[in-house]
């Protein structure tokens, strides 16, 4: 065996590389890309779709769509984009180019009728102004082209909108994209609801992003988007080169962060956790499989050592010989358990169950590092095989928990107490 | 128990071999220098060329789109390799996920057994559980630490050195029993 090395190394002689590998690289880069633009091409093309038929159903229901200023113009880009609402209702805007910053794109509305204004920003959302006011907001706008549109508030009714198109530059390269590249083009959303005075979490946004949003993947790449100072932080979610989440948080008042809003795509089931989830995992495991964990552990007589206050674990092969123990709440629980690995230290330990570790139990596989648990409920003691020892874990409340060997995670399960 | 030695001068020999120059250098030159390396550990890890060339493809794609911070990192090497083994779990997440919708479905196929059926190490090689090969890879014939090794694999370093000592024990067996 001291040659095990060059064993190895003459194995992996067998094979080489193409000659041509890089250049296959470079196809393999260019596909991924190509990819990615056409799932977001979709994703736009949706969005135009979209807006077209708004638009059009608005020309049907006699709503005159007016359009004033154009896109693509030579002007130098102004730091604020001012509009004007007359009392027609009609939209003028000073300028058509505007430079984006640090904290977003920057709209002035001049409500210069003697009623008041509602204005929008197509796909974004909108705000109002009163009569003879001056308004400005702040927009996360990426760069490109945006519609800005205008209508006279009467009698609690929005009247005939006009709109304008204004161009958002980037010359500083300030915007980092956060639109979803879904590849089937579908995908969901969902808004925070909390209670006045609810505290947020503590720390930098994207930590506590990655802290509190389920169905995260280990390879999935979590970074900041949209723009750097905005007012609602955005976090991206980039799984294989695609953008398949987006999540917004706002501040609590007090420095804490809470979800504004969360986006995926299709297929992801991304979601806000008020409980740590580590890097979370796919969730919504076939309750069948789950159920099945615990089908013999729910079997039997006195005799199941595997349901009871005083359980009974066997560690044989770097596994245990069950992924569910059962075990009554509210009274002291004792495990023995013999570890059969010679000269193998193992133990037992649990923490609480998070959707991905419960991911980790129905595949059998380990959670791949620390950062997926929570903070130890009960740290067993390491044991060399073969060695036995009775783990004292006192009381548990009703409800399922995870164990694994900290030292062989793929030795793991659930805990149900109950 | 079989304590397995730090194989610190295999790691001094990978590094005079494959270190980068001091300061940025190009992804072209960084994939020249890794690629064969990680083709053949993977190989080793997967059993299968094909699969093997996937990943590799996959993991180097994925360095390329964040090479301006990689190649400020410590050890791009290290970002390498724990996205290849990183892309390889993900495989067999999803492998396992199809197993249980696929009846009778085989879904870690090792061609690596078959197709060396004369060598009894690669024969040896091929019956480890997947966790014990990457292991033996990483620390025997990458001549990683097993604290960096941890780091790849996303385990503590008492789990790769006990990892590695079960492999070397499997083979060890395994070679025995061919050879009596």
């Amino acid at each position: 065996m001291a040659d095990l090395r060059s064993h190895l190394e003459r194995i992996g002689e067998r094979v080489r590389t193409a000659p041509d590998a890089f250049e296959r690289l470079e196809r393999a880069r260019r596909r991924h890309e190509r990819n990615r633009r056409v799932t977001a091409g979709v994703v736009a093309l949706s969005v135009a779709v979209a807006g077209s038929l708004v638009a059009f159903s608005a020309f049907r229901s006699g709503d005159a769509v007016r359009t004033a200023g154009s896109g693509g113009s030579n002007e130098a880009p102004v730091e604020v984009a001012r509009f004007t609402c007359d009392a027609s209702g009609s939209i003028t805007p000073s300028h058509s180019v505007v430079a984006a910053r640090p904290d977003g794109v920057h709209l002035a509305i001049d409500n210069t009728g003697d009623a008041p204004v509602s204005f929008a920003i197509e796909g974004l959302g909108g705000d109002g102004a009163e009569p003879g006011e001056h308004k400005e907001t702040v927009w996360q706008i990426p760069p490109g082209a945006a519609t800005v549109s205008c209508s006279m508030i009467t009698h609690g009714l929005s009247g005939s909108a006009s709109s304008a198109t204004l161009e958002v530059v980037d010359p500083n390269g300030l915007y980092v994209p956060a639109e979803l590249g879904c590849a089937s083009g579908a995908s969901y959303g969902s808004s925070g609801d909390y209670a006045d005075g609810t505290n947020g979490f503590a720390g930098d946004a994207v930590q506590v992003a990655r802290d509190h949003v389920s169905g995260l993947e280990f390879d999935d790449l979590i970074e900041r988007a949209g723009y750097p100072e905005s007012r609602l932080p955005v976090v991206r979610v980039v799984r294989d080169g695609a953008i398949v989440g987006k999540v917004t948080l706002r501040n609590d008042g007090s420095g804490g962060w809470l979800e504004d809003s969360i986006q995926g795509c299709s297929g992801t089931q991304f979601g806000w956790s008020v409980e740590p989830t580590g890097v979370s995992g796919p969730m919504g495991q076939p309750m069948s499989a789950w159920d099945a964990l615990c089908a013999t552990a729910r079997t039997g007589d006195e005799s199941n050592v595997h349901n009871g206050a005083d359980l009974r674990v066997d560690g044989r092969d770097a596994h245990f010989d069950t992924r569910c123990l059962i075990a009554p709440a509210g009274r002291p629980v004792t495990i023995l358990f013999s570890n059969l690995d010679g000269g193998i230290p193992r133990n037992i330990s649990i923490y609480p169950l998070t959707p991905y570790l419960r991911e980790c139990i129905v595949t059998g596989t380990s959670p791949g590092g620390t950062d997926a648990l929570g903070r130890a409920l009960f740290s067993g003691e390491l044991i060399t095989g073969v060695d036995e020892i009775v783990y004292e874990l006192g009381r548990f409340e009703s409800g399922e928990y995870y164990f694994q060997d900290d030292e062989n995670p793929e030795a793991n399960g659930v805990l149900v107490v109950e | 128990m079989d304590r397995m030695q730090e194989p610190a001068s295999a790691v001094s020999d990978r590094r005079a071999a494959s270190d980068p120059p001091v300061g940025p250098v190009s992804f072209e030159a960084f994939f020249e220098a890794e690629h064969e390396r990680l083709f053949r550990a993977l190989y080793l890890v997967t059993g299968n060329a094909q699969e093997a060339e996937e990943l590799m493809q996959d993991a180097l794609v994925a360095v390329w789109e964040r090479w301006d911070r990689v190649s400020a990192m410590e050890e791009p090497t290290g970002y390498l390799y724990r996205t290849a083994m990183n892309r390889f779990r993900s495989r067999l997440r999803r492998a396992s996920r199809a197993a249980r919708r696929t009846v009778g479905s085989d879904p870690g196929g090792d061609a690596f057994a078959a197709a060396d059926e004369r060598d009894a190490v690669a024969r040896a090689l091929a019956r480890l559980p997947e966790r014990q090969r990457s292991a033996i890879v990483l620390t025997e014939l990458l001549g990683y630490g097993s604290e960096e090794a941890g780091r790849i694999l996303g385990v503590k370093d008492v789990t790769v050195r006990s990892l590695a000592s079960q492999a070397r024990a499997a083979l060890r067996t395994h070679l025995e029993d061919h050879d009596g």
